[in-house]
C-alpha cells in the first residue's frame, strides 16, 4: 500500500492490547506512512477502536487496559517509558466516534481547548486558528455569531446531522492540525473516522 | 372493550390512586408542621423580632436578632471550615479514590454520616471546648463542619461521578494532564451539582441543635466575638421552648418559623441553581 520510499512516522510493532487477561487485539504490526490515509475496517467489536486507542495511549485509561509490543512515533517507542503519555496525546490527536463537546465551555473554548492546553499562543493567533478550524468544518457561517455561547445549546439537526457533532470535531481537528510535530495526526483521525463509518 | 382491557384499566386506576394517596400521606407531616408554625409563630413576627435582642424574662417585646446573626456566623464558620475539606475530599474520592486510601476515606465518611450529631457535639466539646476552657462560636462552627464534611464528600463524589466518562477521555485525548482534566472538565461540569449538595448540607446543619449545646452553648445577648459563646436560632428555640414563660414559648414558635424559612430558602436556592444549570445552558 505504501510507496516504497515513503517516510514512516508512526508504526505499530507486534502490538497486543488486553483487558485484564483478555486479549482484545492480538499481535498487530502496521506502518503508517506520511501523507496517506489508512482505513481500518472490520465487523463491530473486532478491536478497531481499541487498536486506535493504543496509538495514543488511551487504551490504558480503560478499566484493566494494558498493552504489549511497541508503537513507534518518529522511531521512539511511546510505551518505552521516556515519553509522557500526556505529551504523546498532544502529538497524536484522536476523533471519537461520538462527539463530546465540553458542556461548561463555549463553542470557541471547545475549539480552542486543544490549542490552549499546549500554551504559548496569543489571543489573535488563537482566534485565527479557531476560525480556520470552523471554516474547514463548514460551520463558521453557522456559529460565528455565537462563538461565546454554550456548546451544548448548539442546535442539533440544523443543516445536516453533523451540526450536533460540530463543536467537538473542530476542536480535535484544530488540535490535530496544529500540534507541533504536525501531519502525523490526520492519519490517526481518518482511521478512526473510517472506523466509525465502517 | 375486552375483559382483559377492562381489568388492566381498573388495576392501573387502583394503583395510581394508591400511589397518590401514599404520596399525599408522605407530604402531610410537612403541611402540618408548616400550618402549625405559621399559626403559632406568624403573629409574633414583627420588626422588633428581627432587630432586637431579648428583653428580661417576664417583659413583653424583644426579638431574636442575636440568634439570627449568631446562626449566620456559626454556619458561616462551619462553611469556611467544612466546604473546602468536604468538597476536596469528594473530588479526591471521585478522581483518585479507586485505591485503598479511597476505600478507607469512603468508609470513614459513611460511618461519620451515620454518627448521631450529639456524639459529634461531645467530640467537639472534648477537643475544641475543654482545652480552651470555655464555649465558643468557633467550636460550634467546628462541630457543624464535622457534620458537613462527610455529607459533602459523598455528594460531591456522586456528582463528579455522574459526569460522563467520555468527557474525561475527550480531555485526556487532547493532551490535558490528569489534574487539569479533573478540575477544568470533571469538577466544572459537576459544579451545579456540587453547589446544590453544599446548599443542602448547609441547610441541614443550620437546623442542628445537639452539637451546638456542647459548643456554642447559647447567649442571651448580642455577640459577634467568635471566641465566646453565641446564640443560634436552634439553641434559642430549645431554650425558649423548654422555659417556663408563655412569652418565651411564643417567641420559640416565631423563631422556629424563621429557621424553617431560612432552611426552605436554602433548599429552594439549591433547586434554582440546579435548574439554571440544566435548563439554561
Amino acid at each position: 500500500m505504501a510507496r516504497p520510499n515513503a517516510v514512516v512516522r508512526l508504526a505499530a510493532q507486534r502490538l497486543t492490547a488486553l483487558f485484564g487477561r483478555k486479549v482484545a487485539v492480538r499481535d498487530v504490526s502496521l506502518l503508517f506512512p506520511t501523507n496517506t490515509v489508512t482505513a481500518i475496517i472490520g465487523p463491530s467489536g473486532c478491536g478497531k477502536t481499541t487498536f486506535l486507542r493504543c496509538l495514543n495511549r488511551m487504551h490504558e485509561l480503560s478499566e484493566g487496559g494494558w498493552v504489549t509490543g511497541r508503537v513507534l512515533l518518529d522511531n521512539e517507542d511511546i510505551y518505552g517509558g521516556r515519553l509522557d503519555p500526556v505529551d504523546v496525546r498532544r502529538r497524536i490527536g484522536m476523533v471519537f466516534q461520538r462527539p463530546t463537546p465540553f458542556p461548561t465551555m463555549s463553542i470557541f473554548d471547545n475549539v480552542a481547548a486543544g490549542l490552549r492546553v499546549n500554551g504559548g499562543r496569543s489571543k489573535a493567533d488563537l482566534a485565527a486558528a479557531v476560525e480556520r478550524a470552523l471554516r474547514q468544518a463548514a460551520l463558521w457561517d453557522e456559529v460565528q455569531d455565537r462563538l461565546h455561547t454554550s456548546a451544548v445549546a448548539f442546535p442539533a439537526g440544523s443543516s445536516s446531522g453533523c451540526a450536533s457533532r460540530a463543536p467537538s470535531r473542530p476542536s480535535r481537528r484544530c488540535c490535530c492540525s496544529t500540534s507541533r510535530p504536525p501531519r502525523s495526526i490526520p492519519r490517526g483521525r481518518s482511521a478512526s473516522r473510517s472506523c466509525a463509518t465502517s | 372493550m375486552s375483559a382483559r382491557a377492562v381489568r388492566r384499566r381498573v388495576a392501573s386506576g387502583v394503583m395510581s390512586g394508591l400511589v397518590a394517596l401514599l404520596c399525599f400521606t408522605a407530604v402531610l407531616p410537612l403541611l402540618f408542621i408548616f400550618g402549625d408554625l405559621i399559626h403559632k409563630g406568624a403573629t409574633s413576627l414583627d420588626w422588633n423580632f428581627f432587630t432586637h435582642s431579648p428583653v428580661p424574662a417576664g417583659q413583653t417585646g424583644g426579638g431574636v436578632a442575636h440568634a439570627i446573626v449568631g446562626t449566620g456566623i456559626v454556619v458561616g464558620l462551619a462553611c469556611l471550615i467544612g466546604l473546602p475539606i468536604g468538597i476536596g475530599a469528594g473530588v479526591f474520592l471521585a478522581e483518585y479514590g479507586s485505591g485503598k486510601l479511597g476505600w478507607v476515606v469512603r468508609f470513614v465518611a459513611d460511618v461519620m454520616n451515620g454518627t448521631p450529631s450529639i456524639v459529634i457535639g461531645i467530640f467537639a466539646w472534648t477537643w475544641l471546648v475543654r482545652p480552651v476552657g470555655h464555649f465558643s462560636a468557633l467550636a460550634g462552627g467546628g462541630a457543624l463542619a464535622m457534620l458537613m464534611v462527610p455529607m459533602l464528600a459523598r455528594t460531591t463524589e456522586e456528582m463528579v461521578r455522574l459526569v460522563p466518562h467520555s468527557l474525561r477521555e475527550a480531555a485526556l485525548a487532547l493532551g490535558y494532564p490528569r489534574w487539569r482534566t479533573s478540575l477544568k472538565v470533571m469538577v466544572r461540569s459537576a459544579l451545579a451539582g456540587i453547589v446544590t449538595g453544599a446548599l443542602v448540607g448547609v441547610a441541614r446543619v443550620a437546623g442542628e441543635t445537639a452539637p451546638l449545646l456542647f459548643t456554642a452553648l447559647g447567649n442571651l445577648n448580642f455577640a459577634t466575638n467568635i471566641t465566646l459563646p453565641m446564640q443560634t436560632l436552634s439553641l434559642q428555640i430549645f431554650q425558649y421552648a423548654t422555659g417556663p414563660f408563655a412569652e418565651w414559648h411564643r417567641l420559640a414558635w416565631a423563631a422556629a418559623l424563621v429557621l424553617m424559612g431560612l432552611v426552605l430558602a436554602l433548599s429552594l436556592t439549591a433547586r434554582w441553581v440546579t435548574r439554571q444549570r440544566y435548563g439554561a445552558s
